[in-house]
């Protein structure tokens, strides 16, 4: 594992700048020394927040910093979008609770959560002084190799 | 060349292979999703795999639209399965823990054996 990798970016949400950062975001994981399959669940994990962000908030900035340890990552988000914590919505996605009814119902505009609540061991959301917000994600590596 | 495509192929069987290419994301789930729903719209028990070996990336909308369309098969009497998933995309569906909800298989000729012999799902 390498040290913590920052980027910042602001895109508009359109086709080949959302590929383009996910090449980026792919980057940025492998400088921070995650690489393969779990540089792309990581990347998955990190897409639906973007998305989400960019999509739906409106943000014109994201930050993103990627913070590599032995046996776990935590993954920190920040964005000038309007306040939105998504912790009680993740901690109720991971109780698996109500996948069957977004997969009928929901077409797939709630599954980003689950996603990544299912990839992530613990979040916290903060609004920051300056108006922004932060979502750090802990993912245990570990763990997540013992999924597979 | 197009961010997503859908080829297919109509076995004599009366299999349906669809296969996907590009990315299956928020830009492109839709044209997925209006493909099956026009499959679906012909009332018939559909069988179909689809054959995801050309297809990099995979968002939850694109999730979404497999696993909410193979439960619309199966209202019609027909089925769903996936296979030829790449090894990046394996290890998101593992993590998702969906595999009770969408079969999978390693290529089209065990998808076939699925939709075959749905019991031993």
């Amino acid at each position: 594992m390498m040290g913590y990798v920052f980027m910042r970016f602001g895109a508009d949400f359109r086709p080949e700048n959302v590929d383009r950062l996910r090449e980026k975001v792919g980057e940025c994981l492998n400088r921070a020394g995650i690489h393969g399959s779990t540089n792309f669940l990581l990347l998955n994990m990190m897409d639906e927040l973007i998305c989400n962000i960019l999509e739906h908030a409106k943000a014109s900035w994201v930050e993103l910093e990627v913070h590599p340890r032995e046996k776990e990552v935590t993954v920190i988000f920040r964005d000038d979008g309007p306040a939105f914590n998504p912790s009680p919505k993740l901690t109720d996605e991971a109780q698996d609770k109500h996948i069957d009814q977004q997969v009928e119902h929901a077409e797939g505009r709630r599954m980003g959560l689950y996603i990544v609540s299912q990839i992530a061991k613990e979040w916290q959301y903060q609004r920051l002084k300056n108006q922004a917000n932060e979502l750090s994600l802990r993912v245990d590596l570990e763990a997540q190799e013992v999924k597979r | 060349m197009s961010r997503f495509e859908i080829k297919e192929e109509l076995r004599e069987d009366g299999i349906r292979i669809v296969s996907p290419e590009g990315k299956l994301d928020v830009f492109s789930f839709m044209e997925l999703r209006k493909y099956f729903e026009d499959l679906a719209a012909e009332g018939k028990a559909m069988m179909v795999v689809v054959d995801l070996k050309g297809v990099d990336f995979i968002a939850s909308s694109g999730w979404s639209v497999l696993l909410s369309r193979r439960s619309a098969f199966r209202r019609l009497g027909g089925d769903l399965t996936v296979c030829g998933m790449t090894e990046n995309i394996r290890r998101v569906y593992d993590t998702m823990k969906i595999n009770e909800m969408l079969p999978v298989a390693d290529d089209v000729e065990g998808g076939i054996k699925i939709l075959s012999a749905p019991e031993a799902v």
